[in-house]
């Protein structure tokens, strides 16, 4: 890690060495990546797709070429690892890799990363240098493309990260930062030696636990505006019928959600605006609707919590943001319980503790003919539950 | 639509749980069923959040009856404090024999239905017995088939625990198929201590012993 940040200064008749013009270079792509790594998150920022063309073998067996479309991607350590143009993913990378394994049916899904990696250029072949230097005077801003096997693609989020001042060279030696571009299937392993094949059968956007590529994002307190208008929209082109969200100084204030139509413009769906009116083109479905009652009832035995109405949570309850009214009637057992010799049953305890929890006893009584008049036996019994859970009308007040 | 009922059963973690019904429910109104969906671990969450909304952290168990020898029982006075997470849940048609003596039943995995337990003359453990802190509970008889055991144990003098729970199971073909010494995790306190013992097929049977 750096101390400092040093930059570059000149002064007449210095004489310039080449790390004074390195640390030129270097300044501007450390305070780039420093940008890049506080002010946004990392990911794909642009293209960096899969691109699947089915093909067939000298045999006939099926496969697919897998195409890296070019694209752009900023990792964790805010560097740019630019891929300048398409390239077919190498299936001989992916054998040597050993990554496959056991997968009759062909369905694995393998994630395919791609890294940032600085590489020496090759010498212009009328470079001016020193008579005894055959140092290259360029590096490739390179990246590389690797695979991983099922499972690599989890916590991503958890890499070697940078600290405020570390500069992108001092990072080299670290495991290069992985951005997930997708997953390809391996036909390798298929039990069908009919389909079998050392070559990809397929791609997916995502692995079967729905982790997909990451895109690039924005770390910010505050978007603001220049024109009085901000949109916020699920796509970089504004494509009609894509829902975006528009708040807009008209009127005194507004906030719009919509999809977005042929113009450019969103057709709103839900506006409020800024005296707290409400205009909904939809109607209002919820379980937790002011001014209603929910009911539940049944049979409960002793020791469970008081169920509640469907779509009314212990929170809600425990917040006072709805009012519960419950009646509990003890069930009477037909019959004596097991090891009794009990001959009647009246209820000894039917109700709610401060959690919630039922409480419900009845007390088996024995008549004597011998010995005490009476014996008794509690036992814990079920209960009839009605549960009545009022949400109070609220007004805009 | 019939009528259902929600039973709520001892699954632990074994791979053989003893599946005593412990609790049971009816709504009227149906709950908002969405069938779980994802990994085993998150169908298991899903389902110990619905086991959290109807017992709390934990399921108040008492009116046990207490073996205290031979085939003498006396009606337990202890509340046993069963931690949630031990807990699975199976909703099926109504049935008011099952719901008014819901712990007279066992859930049974593989026929996925819940099954009376014999007469608890017949269906109670013979004992469970302290050897310093790990506990031996000996079976009526031999099993034929893999069989859960659980145990909740409660101290009831002393500093000892409320409800630790362990578990194993009794295989088929182990070469003692009557008994099974479930170890402690940690030295018990010394004291006298109830055990709400939980065996597949068997009715729940509280037993009592002394670690001294």
């Amino acid at each position: 890690m750096s101390a400092t940040i040093e930059r570059a200064v000149f002064f007449e008749g210095q004489i310039l060495g080449a790390a004074d013009l390195t640390t030129v270079a270097e300044y501007d792509r450390n305070q780039q990546a420093r940008h890049e790594r506080y002010l946004h998150l990392w990911g794909i920022a642009n293209g960096l797709t899969l691109a699947p063309t089915k093909k067939k073998d000298v045999n006939n067996k099926d496969y697919v070429e897998v195409t890296l479309k070019a694209g752009v991607a900023i990792d964790g350590w805010g560097r740019e690892i630019v891929v300048p143009a398409d390239i077919v993913l190498s299936e001989q990378l992916f054998d040597d890799l050993n990554v496959a394994i056991p997968d009759p049916s062909g369905e694995a899904r393998y994630p395919v990363f791609l890294l940032g990696r600085d590489q020496a250029a090759a010498q212009p072949a009328m470079a001016n240098r020193a008579c005894d230097s055959s140092q290259p005077t360029r590096t490739i801003d390179g990246y590389e493309y690797t695979f991983g096997r099922p499972g690599e693609e989890l916590n991503l989020d958890k890499q070697t990260i940078a600290h405020v001042a570390d500069q992108l060279e001092e990072l080299s030696d670290e495991k290069p930062w992985r951005v997930l571009l997708g997953f390809v299937r391996w036909g390798g392993g298929l039990t069908d030696a009919t389909k079998r094949i050392n070559r990809f059968i397929g791609i997916e956007d995502a692995s079967k636990e729905g982790i997909s590529p990451r895109y690039a994002g924005v770390q910010a307190d505050t978007i603001a505006a220049r024109a009085g208008k901000l949109l916020l929209r699920t796509r970089t082109d504004d494509e009609s019928e894509k829902p975006a969200v528009v708040l807009d100084e008209i009127d005194g204030g507004q906030l719009r959600f919509g999809q977005i139509n042929s113009q450019g413009d969103v057709t709103p769906v839900f506006t409020v605006n800024a005296k707290g009116d409400l205009t909904v083109a939809g109607k209002i479905t919820s379980s937790f609707t002011p001014g209603t009652v929910q009911i539940q009832s049944g049979v409960a035995t002793d020791g469970i919590l008081l169920p509640l109405p469907p779509g009314i949570t212990t929170e809600m309850v425990s917040s006072g943001k709805v009012a519960l009214h419950a009646q509990l009637t003890p069930r009477i057992p037909k019959t004596p319980p097991v090891n009794s010799t009990a001959t009647f049953a009246v209820p000894l305890e039917c109700s709610l503790d401060e959690n919630r929890r039922i409480r419900c006893t009845v007390r088996w009584i024995t008549l004597n003919t011998v010995g005490p008049a009476l014996a008794v036996d509690d036992r814990a019994a079920e209960c009839d539950y009605l549960v009545i859970a009022s949400v109070p009308a609220t007004t805009g007040s | 639509m019939k009528k259902q009922m929600t039973l709520i059963f001892v699954k632990g973690t074994a791979a053989v749980a003893p599946g005593n019904v412990l609790a049971a429910l009816s709504r009227t109104a149906p709950e908002k069923n969405q069938p779980a969906e994802g990994t085993d671990e998150q169908k298991r969450a899903a389902e110990l959040a619905k086991v959290g909304d109807l017992v709390g952290d934990r399921l108040i168990v008492r009116s046990l009856l207490e073996k205290t020898g031979g085939s003498t029982f006396v009606l337990s006075t202890v509340e046993f404090e069963v931690p949630f997470e031990n807990f699975g849940l199976f909703t099926t048609d109504l049935d008011d024999a099952i719901l008014s003596l819901p712990r007279s039943y066992y859930f049974d995995p593989i026929e996925k239905k819940p099954k009376p337990a014999p007469d608890l003359a017949t269906s109670s453990p013979v004992g469970a017995t302290f050897t310093n802190s790990d506990l031996k509970v000996s079976l009526l008889n031999e099993v034929t088939a893999d069989t859960g055991v659980w145990v909740l144990i409660s101290a009831v003098t002393g500093s000892g625990p409320k409800n630790q729970v362990r578990h194993d199971v009794i295989k088929k073909d182990a070469a003692d198929k009557k008994n099974i010494t479930l170890n402690a995790p940690g030295p018990l306190p010394l004291g006298a201590y109830k055990i709400l013992t939980l065996v597949t097929g068997y009715q729940p049977t509280v037993l009592a012993d002394t670690v001294t």
